[in-house]
């Protein structure tokens, strides 16, 4: 039987003793682009950071192509799952774009492969009249294509991201989802990405995992989760609502 | 490198007593004397002192930029975050707190090994405190207070300690390149390169440091083991330094932003040697300066090297407006 790409089992999450979400089983095939949706600390980071192995679970395991990760040391888990974080503020000293890709070869050890990965991911991104420029001198839409190269350059089956389009305006969000969604094809990875944009994420993800109140996990193909009315039950309020026709956020008429 | 070589033989040529440069080649070709006053002068006052600001100007500017990427912060360096004041108060309680209990401890390996544990320690409770704030400047703040609380519990060691073992200790204090002698740079110089090979060896940990521990982590970095080992050869290095020289301020802070301007990189397998070989040359420059040819005093090296860093740092805040934003 070959194993998922990434397999969730019985997997709480939380800090604890607060628990976040409980007893989610979930599972991330090969080459799949998948959503995470949730409302502001549905516990969408929370999540990610569990899958990454960035946190420990509260209870259940985390497998990554059949391996528990609990049992991977720090490097082996860099071979298989690389993660883009939300916001800029994690890299300090004047780096720039190529030592950036250039550290993250390092530390992976794939030399001989990566410069054809490393041109790919670069000419997909436009990153090429980048290479010179410092990190903190990128505007953030910039910055968010070069942290998606470098996750490339990791070379990894799976990528993690959180929120890769916070803080970016329309034209970037639209161009970083058209991303992630050309990204399995081209380089074969398996995307799992957090996102408030659900308008967007229904179109681009293959599946979803959305995070409701109260630590309740629904999972299923866009159309599925549309039809079962999850989107219109979890993300509405007295005056917003999901149209389920038109697969858009209303206000709803007083 | 020529620049290094130049400036180490301009250390040995000048000097507080003028010797024509003849005197000095000569002096030089013949070996090591000292039956001859130009022997005594350049064997054991000038060539000594030129290696010892070489080793200090080596170590604790490596130290200051694995400080600095460690803490992320652009003016972490040994004197800033308390590192120096640790290792000095643990050389306090050796020289003064020998003299109240009548035990004398002089040697100079406890010395070493006291400033080395000083350091530790500061830069251990300094990693905790990191681990509670993640903002720059208040991590500076502490540091200061840090600073200040353990300089205090060295003044009362100085309030209660006799009279020869107080004038140690503020000779000490000034931070001097002159005290060190032969026997003493036997050990100093191959610890101080060896301090530089293992940060070299770091490289890779501190580049993957700069994208942050968690960015580091999901590289491959195993975060707590690379922050032990860099605690602990950063704590070596300054304590060793201090434990010979004194506190020495400002080089630590100043020289990795020189090295990280003048070759235009943050790529620590440059960085490491880069620092290490302009921080020896900016310790000779300020040997110079302090020694300088025609008047009779020799100033402690720490008054140039303040003097000349303070204004640098003030110029590299302002350019980069915050500290937050610039590193």
């Amino acid at each position: 039987m070959s194993s998922a790409l990434l397999q969730a089992s019985r997997l709480s999450i939380g800090y604890p003793p607060a628990l976040i979400a409980s007893d989610i089983n979930w599972m991330v095939q090969e080459k799949e682009v998948v959503a995470v949706l949730g409302l502001n600390g549905a516990g969408k980071t929370t999540l990610l950071r569990t899958l990454a192995g960035l946190q420990a679970p509260v209870a259940g395991e985390v497998h990554i192509n059949g391996n528990n990760i609990a049992q991977l040391s720090a490097q082996e888990l860099a071979h298989r799952r690389s993660f883009v974080m939300s916001g800029r503020q994690h890299v300090v000293g004047e780096v720039k774009v190529k030592e950036l890709f250039a550290m993250t070869q390092a530390a992976t050890q794939t030399k001989s492969v990566i410069s054809s990965v490393q041109q790919e991911a670069s000419a997909l991104m436009q990153l090429e009249k980048f290479y010179e420029r410092k990190l903190h001198t990128l505007s953030d839409g910039e910055f968010q294509r070069v942290m998606i190269a470098r996750a490339l350059v990791q070379q990894t089956p799976l990528i993690l991201m959180d929120e890769p389009t916070a803080h970016l305006d329309v034209v970037h969000t639209m161009e970083t989802f058209l991303h992630i969604r050309s990204l399995p094809e081209l380089f074969g990875v398996g995307v799992v990405f957090s996102t408030h944009d659900i308008e967007k994420a229904l179109q681009i993800a293959q599946r979803c995992i959305v995070l409701g109140s109260k630590g309740v996990v629904y999972q299923g193909s866009p159309d599925e989760l549309i039809r079962q009315q999850v989107i219109s039950d979890v993300f509405s309020s007295d005056t917003v609502h999901f149209n389920n026709q038109t697969r858009r956020f209303e206000y709803s008429r007083p | 490198m020529p620049l290094l070589g130049l400036l180490l033989l301009a250390d040995i040529f000048l000097g507080s007593v003028w010797l024509s440069p003849a005197t000095v080649f000569q002096t030089l070709f013949e070996g090591y004397h000292t039956d001859s006053a130009a022997g005594l002068i350049v064997w054991e006052a000038r060539m000594p002192r030129a290696v010892t600001a070489l080793c200090a100007g080596m170590v604790l500017p490596v130290c200051g930029l694995m400080m600095q990427t460690f803490f992320r912060n652009p003016v972490a360096g040994p004197d800033i975050l308390g590192v120096s004041s640790g290792a000095g108060l643990a050389v306090a309680i050796l020289t003064m707190g020998a003299g109240l209990t009548g035990w004398t401890a002089t040697h100079q390996v406890s010395l070493i090994l006291a400033a080395i544990a000083g350091s530790v320690a500061v830069l251990l409770l300094m990693l905790v405190i990191a681990g509670k704030t993640r903002d720059a400047v208040t991590l500076l703040i502490i540091g200061l207070m840090v600073g200040a609380g353990v300089s205090a519990l060295s003044g009362i060691l100085q309030y209660f300690s006799n009279r020869d073992a107080l004038r140690s200790f503020l000779l000490w204090s000034f931070g001097s390149l002159g005290g060190v002698t032969w026997t003493e740079l036997i050990i100093l110089l191959p610890a101080a390169l060896f301090v530089v090979l293992l940060s070299w060896l770091m490289a890779k940990p501190l580049n993957l440091l700069l994208t942050g521990e968690q960015y580091a982590f999901t590289m491959g970095l195993s975060v707590r083991r690379a922050r032990l080992l860099l605690v602990f050869v950063t704590g070596a290095g300054a304590g060793l330094v201090t434990a010979y020289c004194g506190p020495i301020a400002f080089v630590g802070i100043a020289v990795p932003h020189i090295a990280r301007m003048i070759w235009d990189t943050a790529d620590h397998r440059t960085l490491v040697p880069a620092t290490a070989v302009s921080g020896a040359a900016v310790m000779l420059l300020c040997d110079i300066i302090a020694q300088l040819p025609g008047y009779q005093t020799i100033l402690p090296v720490n008054i140039i090297t303040a003097l000349l860093g303070a204004p640098f740092v003030i110029w590299l805040l302002v350019r980069s407006r915050r500290i937050n934003n610039y590193f």
